[in-house]
């Protein structure tokens, strides 16, 4: 339990954004076709979502699987050419439907958050 | 060091981390990072040590990706999974359906178990004592699977 309490509290955000990244990629593709390079630094400018790079890769490799993107070769101005990413309709109701979950969560962990007393006031 | 001798040994370390992912994808993975790391030492706008170290930095450890790609595929959506992720996501499965299921049978076999024994002392019903004791056996049998499943989780 000890050992427990201390791996998670030194990288409390890590599940959370593995959980939730997949839905900032669809967010990301979901009025315009991108490309992998190009969406990390949308989802960076966004905020800490990602946190290594390289692990957008698997994760875009499971969404074409998965169908909720589909993607397309394109030449690009320099350089070799690039695999734009578009979503799907199953993509965007996979995306709409975490995004109706998302708020409610949201919404609850800040009640608990921001309603519990500060420490000493509750006894 | 040079820049670009860097980003090659980076390259190597992920090719060597990547050998467990099943082949096109394995190169396909490669290629897109390989693709990342120049895409972004472009945006920098230089290839020296410095600006190949934060590159890579960015990118992560090779190790990571590949893992990344290995939880991907382990969810069995896929058809290519590698097998050590595969066993090691069976056995974590297995002994947590274990733990959830075998309460509520070994609840149900005690009571069945005590009815039976009950009966059995009741001169009137004609359930023999050698039945109910039978049923120790599968509980027996039962709490030895559970024990036996619930070990490999204790590192």
């Amino acid at each position: 339990m000890q050992h427990m309490d201390t791996s998670e509290t030194r990288q409390p955000l890590t599940e959370l954004r593995r959980g939730v990244l997949e839905f900032c990629v669809l967010a990301v593709v979901r009025d315009r076709e991108t490309y992998a390079f190009e969406m990390v630094r949308q989802l960076s400018s966004a905020g800490d979502i990602v946190s290594s790079e390289g692990t957008i890769y698997p994760l875009l490799a499971r969404l074409r699987r998965d169908g909720l993107v589909t993607t397309t070769w394109r030449e690009s101005q320099a350089g070799p050419p690039r695999r734009y990413y578009r979503i799907t309709a199953e993509g965007r109701h996979a995306l709409d439907a975490f995004s109706t979950a998302w708020v409610g969560f949201r919404d609850a962990v800040d009640g608990l958050l921001l309603s519990t007393s500060p420490r000493g006031d509750a006894r | 060091v040079t820049g670009d001798q860097l980003v090659t040994d980076y390259l190597a370390r992920l090719e060597r981390a990547a050998q467990v992912l099943p082949d096109p994808r394995r190169r396909d993975l490669v290629d897109e990072v390989r693709g990342h790391i120049e895409l972004a030492l472009d945006a920098a706008g230089a290839r020296d040590e410095v600006a190949v170290r934060n590159a890579l930095e960015r990118v992560g450890d090779p190790e990571e990706i590949v893992a990344a790609e290995g939880e991907m595929t382990g969810t069995g959506r896929s058809h290519a999974t590698t097998r050590a992720d595969s066993s090691g996501r069976r056995a974590g499965l297995g002994a947590v359906s274990a733990r959830r299921t075998s309460p509520v049978i070994l609840t149900l076999l005690t009571v069945a178990v005590v009815v039976l024994i009950a009966l059995a002392a009741v001169p009137e019903t004609r359930v023999p004592l050698a039945l109910a004791s039978l049923l120790i056996v599968p509980v027996a049998i039962l709490l030895y699977i559970i024990f036996a499943m619930r070990r490999p989780r204790q590192p």
